[in-house]
């Protein structure tokens, strides 16, 4: 053999842990998203239960399936294609260990803390500081990992999945580490530094990116490698490949804002959001047309093979996705779409569907490879498919018509320029029939994933024994550029120019969005003065963070007639000033609260929280009943107005001095009320649902004109 | 190693034998990106550059218009008050607006809990039928009882009223002490 041939192995080892773990946790995450579901079209589901309200389910819902399922996916697929793209084992061994084992951990972590409640409330962000950190330390010892490899590779030039795998741990290292900027209040509870509309961009940058950054560049990276393999034909375009890279990335951080459309964002943002999204299209479809075209001459496998019937379907529901995000974003459908359930079934199309499937796809694919032996029964590969499918367009069309209809009926104004149906848990019951049916849906899905679990375990038991990693040989390229490349090929043989590229690309549209908000007194106009909230109403507002309030409400009333109407005045960008974190919130399965402040009395909220169909037939709204029996936690207000007045939320050092005593007295008050009004209950002062009550009376009512 | 180097695969492809073909990008695709990206460029420039209007005022002409449509239908609607409150029809409708809307507040037979007892001969804001619209109407916010004008159609409203003018007299079981003056009519 020749001389110059290095010789080495690959660390897979690592690739299965991943993949079991991705296994495991996509359990969880469907069970948890089932029952979310069934809650809304039953809400005795929410069981009384605090842990299991569907407040407190959603985000562990949304967690486990963003950063459990397609993150342990993600990571096994990285790990397996980017050693044999590279011809080079893992830069280290334990790097990868300390990777899984810390991953898992952060999860476990997850897991715990948000049923208790513990709970930023910043969407697909809930995790609380200490474990924001070990995120952050996770993710760099992943970068390291990565950028060692690439550094150590035997190939000269990097191929396009490497490109999006780049762009992927770059990008999501800086949304993490922007958007978690917060101050500590105590070991699990802390405040943002951004305030109002700021939180409301950086949030919505961050979570928008999240889609783009955890949710698409590294599937897309993945598609780029294992379609080919799985299919065994070239990729379409090498040149298509390019573009759409670079375009992509450069576009996709820009398009945050559209998530904030006729909020009291500055209209330059917004626009901005919209415009944006719809450049975003060609992009995404790009690497739709080199995912499908990957395919020419050899569809035909379609048919037979469920393995491409999987990827096939997953890129189709991409272009579906991506199609209907710009055309969401367009500012007139939005005004209908927006807070409704046609945005669940959107991502759900794209969760489901795109990152689902595709993940699938790869587990069917990498578990006989990696265990050298043989699928069990492809029969029953495609029956998950076609449970899968039928489970996936269940969802998505009765989610979009749900939200169709909740929002045509939000917005209905009749001649005499009144709300048709002004009630609003009249649009709640007629959807419930269609949750449903989205139930259903899940139930589906679920069954297709439990009969691949059964496949897989039946696969692995047929693994022979003893498996030896094998070893391969490679020569050493020459990495000087030669004079025939093209610029990009040349790039595509510089790692760390390559890398810098990407930041730069993602970079510009964060800073020319993000910097100018930061200034937030710039948009604050001096003659609309904000009170800052009384302690009690802060410890209120901090119950309602903690119950996940905002994953049926927003507070945020649009520049829209319909709901002028409705709920009042819009809001305006004074009345969230202060307000860390933000509670704009991005569902109405129940009203916009924004105004809600003096419109019952105190005693309707005590009745409300307790059983909201005592008030309110047909609502679907979970009861609250620990709130009245669980102690407002007052000595810690003092540190809570302290952490606030530091970020500079102009509180007197009076108020903090006596911060719990203050609280207590405007307790009183309500406790009067309620007693004066029949209300019986001993200790009612130390309870939390006054402290509840406090906030929902203040919302709207802080702002006075000077 | 020497001995089993005949079971070590050389790798002589490249990117594990993935294959990258170089076809032309496909026009249409090239044709939607220019013109979304044209597209933006008009719209940014008309909205946020020239003189297209902000959200602000797309608003307030869109509220305009519907404050003239309010306006233009209040019309006649309550013109025969005294006389439709008496109306049996408008009696049965009103007992069903009151159990879907009312009821929470006002109690099932209007025997007051939160809000007062509607049977008696005490009332805090009037006991005219106009009196009783304006409260349905306005509300007493601050108080807690709730504004309906928005909610409830103008037959719905003058139906409560003669839905709760009915009650009079009905001495429920366990009626709210009562609150405001006594009328006796
Ligand atoms: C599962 C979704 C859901 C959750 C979670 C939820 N709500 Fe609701 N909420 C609703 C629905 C639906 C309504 C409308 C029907 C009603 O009044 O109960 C509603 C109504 C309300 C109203 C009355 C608003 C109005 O103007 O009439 C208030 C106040 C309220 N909720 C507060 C809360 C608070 C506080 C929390 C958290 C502790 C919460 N809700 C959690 C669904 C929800
Ligand atoms: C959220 C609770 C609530 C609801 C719902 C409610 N009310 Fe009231 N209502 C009150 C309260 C509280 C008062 C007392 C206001 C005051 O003290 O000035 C009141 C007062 C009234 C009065 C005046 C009584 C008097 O003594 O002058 C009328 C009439 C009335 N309500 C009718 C209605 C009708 C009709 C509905 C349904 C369409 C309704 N209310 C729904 C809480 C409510």
């Amino acid at each position: 053999m020749n001389q110059n041939y290095e010789y080495f192995s690959y660390d897979d080892d690592i690739v299965k842990k991943f993949l079991l773990a991705t296994m495991i946790w996509a359990g969880a995450a469907f069970l948890f998203g089932l029952l979310a579901a069934l809650q809304l079209a039953y809400w005795p589901l929410n069981l009384n239960s605090e842990y299991l309200t569907f407040g407190r389910l959603r985000p562990l819902h949304t967690n486990a399936a963003i950063f459990a399922f397609a993150g342990n996916a993600i990571f096994a697929g990285i790990y397996y294609s980017t050693q044999r793209l590279l011809k080079a084992r893992l830069f280290s061994d334990l790097l990868g260990r300390i990777h899984f084992w810390g991953w898992q951990l952060i999860i476990v972590a997850a897991a715990i803390t948000l049923p208790l409640g513990y709970s930023q409330s910043k969407e697909y962000a809930e995790l609380e500081w200490p474990i924001d950190i070990a995120i952050t330390l996770v993710w760099v010892v992943f970068a390291i990992n990565f950028f060692g490899t690439i550094k150590k590779r035997r190939e000269k030039h990097m191929y396009v999945a490497i490109w999006f795998y780049i762009a992927t741990i770059i990008t999501v290292a800086v949304l993490h580490i922007v958007n978690s900027i917060e101050l500590p209040v105590t070991f699990l509870k802390s405040y943002p530094v951004y305030a109002g509309i700021q939180d409301a961009l950086v949030q919505w940058w961050y979570g928008h990116n999240a889609v783009a950054f955890f949710l698409t560049t590294p599937f897309l990276g993945l598609m780029y490698y294992f379609m080919p393999k799985i299919a065994d034909r070239p990729v379409y375009s090498y040149r298509l490949s390019i573009i759409h890279f670079w375009s992509l990335v450069f576009i996709y951080i820009w398009a945050g804002p559209h998530h904030l459309l006729y909020t009291a964002l500055p209209d330059w943002a917004q626009t901005l959001g919209m415009i944006f999204s719809l450049m975003l299209w060609a992009p995404s479809w790009g690497g739709m047309i080199n995912g499908l075209l990957t395919l020419r001459g050899a569809w035909h496998l379609l048919r037979t093979d469920p393995l491409v019937k999987f990827m096939v379907a997953a890129i189709t529901f991409y272009g579906m996705a991506t199609f209907e995000g710009p055309l969401l974003s367009i500012k007139s459908v939005s005004a209908v779409g927006h807070y409704t359930d046609w945005i669940i079934g959107h991502v759900h199309s794209g969760a489901l569907g795109w990152n689902g499937f595709l993940s699938f796809a790869m587990i069917y694919y990498l578990v006989p490879k990696l265990w050298s032996t043989k699928l069990y029964s492809l029969k029953l590969a495609t029956t998950h498919f076609w449970l899968g499918l039928v489970g996936i367009l269940l969802y998505y069309i009765s989610m979009v018509s749900a939200g169709i209809t909740q929002g045509l009926m939000w917005h209905a104004v009749n001649e005499n320029g009144k709300l048709v149906y002004p009630d609003f848990v009249e649009t709640v019951t007629r959807i419930v029939p269609l949750y449903w049916v989205r139930a259903l849906g899940g139930v589906l899905y679920l069954a297709g994933f439990i009969l691949m679990a059964y496949n897989i375990w039946k696969t692995l038991k047929t693994a022979p024994k003893d498996q030896k990693e094998p070893t391969y040989a490679a020569l050493k390229p020459n990495f000087e550029s030669s004079s025939g490349e093209t610029t990009h090929k040349k790039l595509e043989g510089m790692g760390l120019v390559f890398s810098v590229l990407s930041f730069i690309a993602i970079a510009v549209g964060s800073i020319v969005e993000i910097i100018p908000t930061l200034s937030l007194h710039k948009y604050v106009e001096p003659a609309r003065v904000t009170d800052p909230y009384s302690a009690l109403e802060l410890a209120g507002r901090d119950i309602y963070i903690r119950e996940g309030c905002y994953t049926c409400h927003s507070q945020m009333i649009r520049k829209l007639s319909a709901e002028v109407l409705r709920y009042g005045p819009a809001s305006t960008i004074e009345e969230s000033m202060w307000d860390r974190p933000f509670q704009w919130g991005s569902k109405r399965t129940g009203p916009d609260l924004a105004r809600s402040g003096g419109k019952y009395p105190n005693l309707w909220h005590y009745r409300h929280m307790m059983d909201p169909r005592s008030t309110t037939p047909g609502s679907i709204m979970p009861n609250y009943p620990w709130l009245y029996t669980k102690k407002t936690d007052y000595l810690v207000l003092r540190k809570k107005l302290s952490v606030m007045q530091s970020l500079g939320v102009p509180y007197t050092d009076e108020q903090l001095a006596q911060a719990d005593l203050d609280a207590q007295k405007q307790a009183m008050s309500i406790v009067e009320d309620l007693k004066q009004n029949g209300v019986e209950d001993p200790k009612l002062e130390e309870k939390e649902i006054v402290a509840l009550i406090a906030y929902l009376q203040a919302m709207g009512k802080k702002e006075r004109a000077e | 190693m020497s001995d089993d180097k005949k079971d070590i695969k050389k790798l002589e492809e490249h990117f594990d034998g993935i294959i990258e073909h170089d076809h032309p990008l496909p026009n249409w695709w090239v044709a939607t990106f220019v013109i979304t990206v044209v597209f933006s460029i008009f719209y940014y420039g008309y909205y946020e550059l020239l003189d297209g209007p902000t959200l602000d005022q797309e608003l307030s002409v869109k509220m305009a218009e519907i404050e003239q449509q309010q306006k233009d239908s209040v019309g006649k609607a309550f013109d025969n008050l005294d006389q439709d409150v008496l109306k049996q029809e408008f009696i049965d409708k009103g007992k069903v607006v009151f159990a879907e809307k009312c009821f929470m507040c006002h109690g099932q037979q209007g025997q007051g809990l939160i809000g007062p007892n509607l049977t008696d001969n005490f009332w805090i804001h009037g006991n005219t039928s106009q009196n009783i619209l304006h409260v349905i109407q306005k509300g007493v916010p601050e108080k807690g009882m709730v504004p309906w004008e928005a909610v409830l159609s103008a037959e719905e409203q003058i139906a409560t009223v003669a839905f709760i003018k009915s009650l009079k007299g009905t001495n429920p079981p366990t009626p709210k002490a009562a609150e405001g003056t006594e009328y006796k009519d």
